[in-house]
C-alpha cells in the first residue's frame, strides 16, 4: 500500500486551485485542500513507522490549527466584502508597489 | 479499501475546485472532509477521524456556509442546473464502490494494528505537552483577528 | 650619586624643569623665572661632572627588550654640544631675566628653554640614531614653537612655520639614513652601525651619506636650504643666541662629526660636504656684507660660520670643526646677547638708526668688539685658533679650489665684523632714543661669554688629550703647541693676509663705494638674499597651487562621482525591484509556492 501518489496529487489540486482561481472563497478551498493533504501525509507517515499514536496527536494539532487559518480566513473574507463589496482578487489591488 | 475512499477524496477535490458556485465548492469540501476522516478510520487512526469529522466536515463547512449566506446577500447564486450534476456524480461514485467492493474483496484487507483513543490522550498530553502552549497562542490569535476583522465600518473609521 | 648615572642626570633636570614650569606658573607665576634659572644651574653644575666621565663605560638602557635599547655615549665628540648647551643655556636664562622681563607667556619660553637643554643634551649623548632622532625631532619642534614665540606676529608665526618645514626637508633624508644602516646592519646602535658601516656596497653608503647631508644641510642651514634662518629672527634674541647660534644649527656639524666613519667612506660625497660649506661659508658673509637689521647680519653671519665647520668635515678635519664649534658657540651667543641688549634699548634692529652708542653702552659695546674680533679670527682670541685650523686642513688635504673660497669669505668676515661694530657702536649718533646700559642680569654673561672668547683656545689640550682616550683620532696639542704650531703654519699667512685686507676695505669702505655704481644689479641680488628665498616662494605655491586643484579635481568628479552613482544605483535597483510588488494576490501566493519547492528541496538534499 502506498499512499503518497494521493498525497502529493492533493498538495498539486490544492496549490493549482490556490494559483488560478480568482475567488477568495475558493483560494479558502484551495488552503483547505493542502492542510487535508498535510494530515493525511502525517497518518502516513505514522503508518510507516508504526507510531500512530503519537502521530495521532500531531495530527489532532494540526486539524486544530486549520480550523483557526479558516475562521480567521472568514473573517477577512468578510472585512474584505465590507470595504469593497466583491470577493475578486483583482479588485485587492491596494498593495501594489 | 482505502484507495477507493481516497479516490473519491481526489473526485470531489477535483471538484471543489471547478465548481462556480462558491456554496457548491464548499459542499464538496465538506465531503472531501467526510471522505478524508473514513480513510483515517480505515488506516486505524480513529481519533484523527473523528476529529477530521467534526471540525472538517462539521466546524468549517458551517463557518464557510455561514459566512456565504451573509455575503449571498448581495451576490446572486448560479443556476440551479449544477446541483444535478453534483447528484449525479454521487450517484456515480456509489456505484463505481459498490463495484468495486464486488470484485477485488482482498483489496479491502486492513493489516494495520488499532490505535486506541487512551494511547493517543495520553501521547498529546504527557509527551506532547508542549505543543499545546503554541496551540493556545494559535487559537488566541484567531480570536482576535476574527474580532479585529469584524468591526464594523464606524468603529473602524474611530480607531 | 651614582657617578655613572650622570649623564641620566643631566638629561633628566632640565627636562623635569620643563614639565614643572607650567604648574609652577598655575601658582605662582612670578617665580618663573627664577626657578629655569635654578635649573638652569643645578644642569650647569652637573655639567661640571661631565666630562670627568669621558670613556667611562656607557650607561644604556632597555626599552623594549632586544628591539630598542638606548644609552649614553660620552666621548669628547658628545660630551661638547652637550656642555655647551648646559653652560651657554645657563647663561641665557640668567639674562632672560632682564630681557623678557616686560613679556607675557612666560611660562611657556622658560618651559621651552629647558625642553630645549633637555633634548640637546639628549641629542648630543645618544648612543642610538633613533634616540638621536627622536631629540632631532624634539629641537625642530622647540625651535618651531619658540620662533613663533610672538605668535601675534604674522612674521613670527610664518617664520616658525619656514623653519620647521624646511628642516623637516633635511629630516626625511635623516631618516632615510637610518632607516638604510638599520637595513644593512640590523641595528640602530650608532657605535655598532659605525662599526660595520664598511660592509655595506657602496651605492647604498652613498646614498646613506647624501641622507645624514641632508639632513645636516638642513638642521645646520647650509645651502640650498640656509633660507629658514635669517627669517628665524622673528624670535626672541635669547632664543637667537641659545638656539640659532650655539646649539641646535650644530646638532648638523654634530651629525657630520659622528658619522664621519661612514662618510669618509663615500669620497665622492666628502668632496660635496667640502664644496657645501665652503659656498655657503661665502654667501652667508656677501649677505651679511650687505644688510641692514641687525639679527640679520648675526644670522647671515651664523650660516658663514657653520659653513666654515662643514667644510672642515669634508677635509677630514673633524676635531678642527668640533673645536671651531666651540669657539663659534661662545662668541656667536655673545654677539647676540649683546645685540639683544641694543634692540632692547633702542627698541629697533636696523643699524642704520644705531650709532655712537659706545658712550651710553660701553660694557655691551665693549663685549661686542671683542665677539667681533674673535668673529674675525684676530690673533689671540679663540675664533683665531679653530679658523685657522680648519684652513690649515684644508690646506693639507689639498682640497685647492674650496680653499680659496673659504679665504674669500674670511675676508668679508673681517669686513663685515668690523664694519656692524662700527656703524653700531662708534661714529656719530643717529638716534635720539634715550639710551643706557643694559642692567646688570644682562651684562654679567656679556662679560663671561667675552672672557670665554679669550681664553677658551687654552682648553685645547684637555680636549685633543680625551679626543684620543676614546680613540677619535688627533694629534695630542696643549695649548703651547698649539700657539707654536698656528703660527708657523701656511694658513697662519693666509689669515694673517685676510684680516688686513679686510681692514683695509673697511677702513677706505667709503672710497669703495663706487663699486655699488658699476654693479648695481649684484647688489640688488644681494639684497633680496640672492633668489632663494623667491625661488622657495614660488614652488611651494606651485605646489600648493597643483595640489588645490588635483584636490578639488578629486572632491568634484571622483567623490561626488561615486555619491551620484551610489544614489542613481540603488534607485534603479529598487525600481527594478518594485516591479515584483505586484499587488495581485496569485502573484503573491506563487512566490510563495517558489519558496516552498525551494526549500523542500535544500532541505531533501
Amino acid at each position: 500500500m502506498n499512499l503518497w501518489p494521493f498525497v502529493f496529487v492533493l498538495f498539486a489540486l490544492g496549490i493549482f486551485c490556490l494559483l488560478t482561481r480568482r475567488n477568495l472563497i475558493k483560494i479558502l478551498i484551495g488552503l483547505e485542500l493542502l492542510s487535508k493533504g498535510a494530515t493525511l501525509a502525517l497518518i502516513w507517515s505514522g503508518i510507516l513507522r508504526n507510531s500512530l499514536s503519537y502521530t495521532q496527536s500531531l495530527t489532532v494539532i494540526a486539524i486544530a490549527i486549520e480550523v483557526m487559518v479558516v475562521a480567521v480566513f472568514l473573517a477577512l473574507v468578510y472585512a474584505f466584502h465590507e470595504k469593497s463589496s466583491s470577493l475578486d482578487t483583482d479588485d485587492m489591488k491596494r498593495l501594489k508597489g | 479499501m482505502v484507495y477507493l475512499t481516497l479516490g473519491f477524496l481526489l473526485f470531489f477535490a477535483l471538484l471543489a475546485i471547478l465548481l462556480r458556485d462558491t456554496l457548491l465548492s464548499v459542499l464538496s469540501l465538506a465531503a472531501v472532509s467526510a471522505l478524508l476522516s473514513i480513510a483515517f478510520y480505515q488506516l486505524q487512526a480513529p481519533v484523527a477521524g473523528a476529529f477530521e469529522l467534526s471540525v472538517g466536515a462539521g466546524l468549517i463547512t458551517v463557518l464557510a456556509v455561514l459566512t456565504i449566506s451573509f455575503l449571498q446577500k448581495r451576490k446572486e447564486r448560479r443556476q440551479p442546473g449544477y446541483a444535478l450534476w453534483m447528484a449525479f456524480s454521487l450517484a456515480l461514485v456509489a456505484l463505481l464502490f459498490f463495484l468495486f467492493q464486488a470484485l477485488w474483496p482482498q483489496a479491502l484487507a486492513n493489516l494495520i494494528p488499532q490505535t486506541s483513543w487512551g494511547e493517543v490522550g495520553d501521547v498529546l498530553w504527557r509527551v506532547r505537552i508542549f505543543d499545546l502552549v503554541p496551540q493556545i497562542l494559535v487559537i488566541l490569535s484567531a480570536v482576535l483577528g476574527i474580532l479585529a476583522l469584524l468591526r464594523k465600518e464606524g468603529e473602524r473609521k474611530e480607531k | 650619586m651614582n657617578l655613572q648615572a650622570i649623564p641620566l642626570y643631566l638629561l633628566l633636570v632640565p627636562l623635569a624643569g620643563a614639565a614643572i614650569v607650567p604648574l609652577l606658573n598655575f601658582f605662582a607665576s612670578r617665580a618663573v623665572p627664577l626657578f629655569s634659572v635654578l635649573v638652569g644651574l643645578v644642569t650647569a653644575v652637573i655639567g661640571f661632572f661631565l666630562p670627568g666621565e669621558i670613556g667611562a663605560k656607557t650607561f644604556s638602557i632597555e626599552w623594549l627588550p632586544g628591539l630598542l635599547k638606548t644609552g649614553f655615549q660620552l666621548d669628547t665628540l658628545s660630551v661638547v654640544p652637550a656642555l655647551i648647551a648646559t653652560w651657554i643655556g645657563f647663561l641665557t636664562l640668567i639674562y632672560s631675566l632682564g630681557y623678557m622681563k616686560h613679556e607675557e607667556n612666560l611660562s611657556r619660553y622658560y618651559s621651552l628653554t629647558l625642553l630645549f637643554i633637555a633634548s640637546m643634551i639628549g641629542m648630543s649623548l645618544a648612543d642610538n640614531f633613533l634616540t638621536l632622532f627622536f631629540f632631532w625631532e624634539v629641537m625642530g619642534v622647540c625651535s618651531y614653537a619658540l620662533i613663533g614665540f610672538f605668535y601675534k606676529d604674522p612674521k613670527a608665526a610664518s617664520a616658525g612655520v619656514k623653519a620647521f618645514l624646511t628642516t623637516r626637508i633635511g629630516d626625511i633624508g635623516l631618516l632615510a639614513a637610518i632607516l638604510t644602516i638599520y637595513a644593512f646592519t640590523g641595528t640602530f646602535s650608532i657605535s655598532q652601525g659605525l662599526a660595520e658601516g664598511s660592509k655595506i656596497a657602496l651605492p647604498f653608503l652613498n646614498f646613506i651619506a647624501f641622507g645624514f647631508i641632508l639632513g645636516a644641510v638642513g638642521k645646520s642651514a647650509q645651502l640650498p636650504l640656509h633660507v629658514w634662518l635669517p627669517d628665524a629672527m622673528e624670535a626672541p634674541t635669547t632664543i637667537s643666541a641659545l638656539i640659532h647660534a650655539a646649539t641646535m644649527v650644530n646638532a648638523g656639524v654634530y651629525l657630520l662629526a659622528r658619522v664621519y666613519p661612514l662618510l669618509s667612506l663615500a669620497p665622492s660625497w666628502l668632496v660635496v660636504i667640502q664644496w657645501i660649506g665652503a659656498l655657503t661659508a661665502l654667501l652667508g658673509s656677501l649677505l651679511a656684507s650687505f644688510h641692514n637689521d641687525l639679527k640679520r647680519i648675526l644670522a647671515y653671519s651664523t650660516i658663514s660660520q657653520l659653513g666654515y665647520m662643514v667644510l672642515a668635515v669634508g677635509v677630514g678635519g673633524v676635531f678642527a670643526s668640533q673645536f671651531h664649534l666651540f669657539s663659534h658657540a661662545i662668541f656667536k651667543a655673545l654677539l647676540f646677547l649683546c645685540a639683544g641688549a641694543v634692540i632692547h634699548e633702542l627698541k629697533t634692529r636696523d643699524i642704520r638708526e644705531m650709532g655712537g652708542l659706545w658712550k651710553f653702552m660701553p660694557v655691551t659695546g665693549t663685549t661686542f668688539l671683542i665677539g667681533a674680533l674673535a668673529l674675525m679670527g684676530l690673533p689671540v682670541l679663540n675664533g683665531f685658533f679653530s679658523k685657522d685650523m680648519i684652513l690649515e686642513e684644508a690646506l693639507l688635504s689639498g682640497s685647492w679650489a674650496p680653499l680659496v673660497v673659504a679665504s674669500l669669505a674670511a675676508l668679508l668676515t673681517a669686513y663685515y665684523s668690523l664694519r656692524t661694530t662700527a656703524v653700531v657702536f662708534w661714529g656719530k649718533r643717529r638716534t635720539s632714543a634715550h639710551v643706557k646700559e643694559a642692567p646688570a642680569v644682562m651684562t654679567g654673561p656679556l662679560t663671561v661669554l667675552a672672557l670665554g672668547s679669550l681664553v677658551s683656545w687654552a682648553l685645547v689640550g684637555p680636549l685633543t688629550s680625551s679626543w684620543i682616550r676614546t680613540g677619535l683620532g688627533a694629534p695630542q696639542i696643549n695649548w703651547l703647541e698649539l700657539l707654536k704650531e698656528t703660527f708657523s703654519s701656511t694658513a697662519f699667512l693666509i689669515t694673517v693676509c685676510v684680516i688686513v685686507l679686510g681692514f683695509l676695505i673697511f677702513y677706505y669702505r667709503r672710497s669703495l663705494s663706487w663699486v655699488k655704481e658699476k654693479i648695481p644689479g649684484f647688489f640688488k641680488a644681494v639684497a633680496v638674499g640672492l633668489g632663494f628665498d623667491i625661488f622657495y616662494g614660488w614652488l611651494s605655491q606651485q605646489i600648493y597651487s597643483t595640489s588645490g586643484f588635483l584636490n578639488s579635481f578629486f572632491e568634484e568628479r571622483v567623490m561626488e562621482g561615486i555619491n551620484k552613482a551610489t544614489g542613481k544605483g540603488s534607485v534603479a535597483l529598487s525600481t527594478s525591484s518594485r516591479k515584483m510588488q505586484t499587488g495581485d494576490l496569485h502573484w503573491n501566493l506563487l512566490y510563495i509556492v517558489i519558496a516552498l519547492i525551494v526549500i523542500l528541496g535544500l532541505i531533501l538534499w
